[in-house]
């Protein structure tokens, strides 16, 4: 049974191109919030890193969206999501994801997780949605071909939320909100 | 034959810092420490880039320059180009700058105390390097990153709250700040104060109750003499966002009292080391680099004569028990920063429950009115000055930032080298030393994307250099 709220995490600097694509992606679904069934319940958040504090916004949703730019190889404007691991077991893993971490300022999807789950008793069920990017920009705007990634990433979100959705047996009434710009 | 003797160590990037820099430490023939430079590899060059631009631009221009403490950018900038407009802000908006570079106080004294020092203190200087971080100390002590995450989300809200934004707010303008406080918003934030403060008082506990532990590194982290300069109140407490200077040396003789501090440059030299794109900055009087002083909150807690709210003053009088009443060790900038966040906090509450902070009538506009303009504020690090002059239609023609991890440099290299000829002994180096070394720096809590002006983020390297120049030994790091 699951309960709550989904939440976008947008991430990305709006700075340098197309590594702002996650908080396009994000305000952009934010836009269609009063249009969207599925989104009139989400709360949102868009920020140029992931930082500690966001493990406590993670912790009172129910499902985890992070939308974010990927320096991966594929084609520009590729849409990919995957599963984040749908069981954090902090014990088990904040050693590991630890040992990955030089500052605070390399926190990942996953470690956030783990301090969710480690230090506020809880984690969402999360997924990652990646739009692949060349390099990254030196100014603002986004390549045509990043930008026309947009509305597919949005979809994608959409309907990660929406299949989320259609498992959920109770959604408390919330309406959409930003929690961080 | 003999095994070649060790030269130089370095140590690249620094990690747990703000912005990009690295650490040689040059080894004599005997393998001692000779000398030691914190080099600051990163420039930003804003004093360049605002070159051109309207005035009415430079606050949100200038806020850019920190992801982390772009309010007090805002601040300095904003009080700038109040000077240059000659307009007299009202009483109002100047309290709700208060209230926003409070905010900014508490959220970056949380980010230096919390997630980048915490580390050292909880788990030890020689823990491992892997889990040596906040998720490290998260599985360690739950309590206090939980404490951690709660007072910095505390101070980032009230940013956004009254910026609409946490990072980067464009709230704070010329002639006061664009919008005034709407009540629903005030009841928010003192409805998360009481617990705000009860974690602060908790980490101040925890901090007091370990500092046995941290005996040697505070009498070597940066232990010597100084001066040190702050903003404080006509009546002797402290001062964040006005104020008069002044400066004491390590006994507490004044050397400047109630002075203006727009004039800056009658006190402050400015000197470049062919190492660094930091600046290091010195009292004029005393020359370079014997003039080397000291900012942020060990600074402004010996030279205030208090603070100004009970809890703080308390904590104070207990630190200045414990301590002496001039405290010279750097080590001791993570407990000034502890009380600094309580006091910040209780200064909130003061000033968010005057009913007046409601206050419609918060900027006064005007038409560029003078040439030349000084904004200075108490920044999370330190006194940090904002000096432009504009040409009759107003559009930049130059800039100087005197940022308060300029205004430390000094003390950071001598605090660098106390560290580093305390913990390195020739070839004879552990990754604990090193991390000593590091953690001094950190113990300042620079800013150097603030005070080079980086393209990219933070990191920083350590080199050991011997007594021939050759590198005896790299410590490097990926930085992002």
């Amino acid at each position: 049974m699951q309960h709550g709220h989904a939440l976008v995490v947008g991430v990305g600097n709006e700075l340098r191109g197309d590594d702002g694509v996650g908080q396009v992606v994000a305000k952009a679904l934010w836009s269609r919030r009063h249009g969207v069934p599925v989104l009139a319940r989400a709360a949102f958040i868009w920020s140029v890193q992931l930082v500690p504090e966001m493990a406590l916004d993670l912790s009172g949703a129910s499902f985890a969206v992070f939308v974010d730019a990927a320096y991966d190889g594929n084609a520009a404007g590729s849409v990919q999501l995957s599963q984040l691991d749908s069981e954090v077991r902090p014990k088990d893993r904040i050693g590991q994801v630890a040992g990955a971490l030089g500052c605070w300022a390399d926190l990942s999807p996953t470690s956030l997780l783990s301090l969710s789950a480690e230090l506020f008793g809880s984690a969402p069920r999360a997924t990652l949605v990646t739009v692949s990017v060349d390099v990254p920009g030196t100014g603002v705007g986004l390549s045509a071909v990043v930008r026309a990634a947009v509305p597919v990433a949005v979809r994608v979100v959409e309907r990660a939320i929406a299949a989320w959705r259609s498992v959920s047996d109770a959604v408390p009434q919330m309406s959409g909100r930003v929690l961080h710009a | 034959m003999s095994e070649p003797i060790l030269s130089e160590i370095v140590i690249e990037p620094v990690t747990r810092i703000e912005g990009h820099a690295k650490i040689t430490v040059f080894l004599d023939e005997a393998g001692e420490v000779k000398d030691a430079h914190f080099h600051v590899t990163q420039f930003r060059g804003f004093e360049r880039i605002a070159q051109g631009r309207p005035v009415h631009e430079m606050p949100s221009l200038m806020a850019r320059i920190c992801g982390i403490c772009p309010v007090s950018h805002l601040v300095a900038s904003a009080k700038a180009c109040d000077e240059i407009l000659g307009v007299s802000v009202p009483p109002v908006a100047v309290r709700l700058r208060r209230v926003m570079n409070l905010a900014q106080i508490v959220q970056s004294h949380a980010l230096s105390f919390f997630h980048l020092s915490s580390p050292d203190l909880l788990l030890g200087f020689d823990h491992e390097p892997a889990s040596r971080n906040i998720l490290g100390v998260a599985e360690r002590a739950p309590d206090l990153a939980r404490d951690g995450i709660a007072v910095r989300k505390f101070g980032q809200e009230i940013i956004e709250r009254l910026g609409g934004k946490r990072i980067h707010p464009a709230w704070v303008v010329p002639g006061g700040v664009s919008a005034p406080l709407e009540p629903e918003q005030r009841d928010a934030i003192l409805a998360t104060l009481p617990d705000a403060r009860v974690r602060a008082v908790r980490t101040l506990e925890w901090f007091k109750a370990n500092l046995a532990s941290w005996v040697e590194e505070a009498s070597v982290f940066g232990s010597f003499p100084s001066l040190y300069m702050g903003l404080v109140h006509e009546d002797g407490h402290a001062a964040y966002s006005d104020g008069e200077l002044r400066v004491v040396d390590g006994d507490g003789h004044l050397l400047v009292d109630k002075a203006d501090p727009k004039p800056y440059w009658d006190y402050i030299g400015e000197a470049v080391e062919p190492w660094s794109y930091l600046k290091s900055t010195y009292y004029k009087p005393l020359g370079y680099p014997d003039g080397l002083y000291r900012v942020g909150p060990l600074a402004r807690l010996n030279v205030v004569d208090r603070l100004g709210t009970p809890a703080a003053d308390a904590e104070l009088a207990e630190y200045r028990a414990r301590l002496g009443r001039y405290p010279s060790s750097s080590f001791q900038y993570h407990w000034a920063r502890l009380i600094e966040i309580l006091h910040c906090i209780d200064m909130l509450e003061d000033l968010l429950s005057d009913p007046g902070i409601l206050g419609t009538d918060v900027r006064a506009r005007a038409a560029v009115n003078r040439r030349e303009g000084v904004g200075v504020s108490e920044a999370p690090r330190g006194t940090l000055f904002h000096h432009y002059r504009v040409d009759g239609d107003g559009i930049v023609q130059w800039v100087n930032l005197v940022i308060a991890t300029g205004h430390n440099n000094l003390a950071m290299n001598r605090a660098v080298l106390q560290v580093a000829r305390h913990y390195i002994r020739g070839d004879q180096v552990r990754d604990g030393a090193l991390n000593r070394v590091e953690a001094v720096i950190r113990a300042y809590d620079p800013c150097l994307s603030c005070s080079t002006h980086a393209v990219g983020q933070m990191p920083l390297e350590i080199d050991v250099v011997g007594p021939d120049g050759d590198l005896v030994r790299k410590m490097s790091r990926p930085g992002r």
